[in-house]
């Protein structure tokens, strides 16, 4: 990345249908690992407290 | 109309660069219309979308295996193009401003920046004037240098929202710090 040149056009995000596309497949591959994150809090939460 | 005031607000990225934290790029996933609007708006700007390794990092791991990895850097090829702006790889150069700005938030307002923060503000410091942040964290990075100049209020179909903050690390405020931590 040379900052002294303006960046070329090609280089700004593409935001499009095939785009869309993949998100869709990556969504439930995300919330399974957010959901995954949430349960393990949960248990340490509950080991925690279980401890106290 | 709406697009219209949108362009113009974010007129100050034209001809910079914009990085996507790692928060924008997994809300674009689970919602790419809501999100959508702030992306046309950044590319009707033509700012340049950089990809960062810390960022890449973070975004790659949420794969579990070859296949969903595939997947992950389909969408990142997708999104920044074949032959993306890249900012330098973190090198000693990096670690030390990191060192520096973590210092400043632990001395200053905030206790818990984490070396993934730390590195991305070190990327943002080193690009200085022409590299903004687009982040939804709005807590971690040090308000003692940096200022939020954009804030987008986003409503899920859910009805929840979600807010998307563009911020840069002002210069004078940084290189006062600079001078006065030693390490």
């Amino acid at each position: 990345m040379d900052t002294t040149h303006t960046p070329k056009k090609e280089t700004t995000i593409r935001w499009d249908n095939r785009v869309k596309a993949i998100a869709e497949k990556l969504r439930p591959l995300i919330e399974r690992n957010e959901r995954e994150e949430r349960e393990e809090r949960a248990r340490v939460l509950a080991r925690e407290l279980h401890t106290a | 109309m709406n697009e219209k005031k949108e362009k113009n607000a974010l007129e100050f990225l034209r001809g910079n660069y914009i990085l996507l934290d790692t928060n924008i790029l997994i809300d674009g996933i689970k919602y790419p219309n809501e999100f959508g609007e702030f992306f046309n708006a950044v590319k009707q700007n033509n700012c340049s979308t950089v990809v960062e390794p810390v960022i890449e990092f973070e975004f790659f791991r949420g794969a579990r295996n070859n296949k969903e990895l595939l997947l992950f850097k389909e969408f990142m090829t997708l999104v920044f193009g074949q032959s993306p702006e890249r900012v330098t790889r973190p090198n000693e150069e990096t670690f030390k401003t990191a060192q520096l700005i973590s210092a400043i938030a632990y001395r200053t307002d905030n206790k818990t920046l984490d070396l993934a923060d730390c590195l991305i503000s070190a990327q943002i410091a080193k690009y200085m004037g022409k590299l903004f942040l687009a982040t939804q964290n709005h807590t971690d990075f040090p308000s003692a240098i940096f200022d939020r100049v954009y804030t987008k209020l986003i409503e899920l179909p859910d009805g929840k929202l979600k807010t998307i903050g563009i911020y840069v690390i002002d210069k004078s405020r940084f290189t006062l710090l600079k001078d006065k931590i030693n390490f």
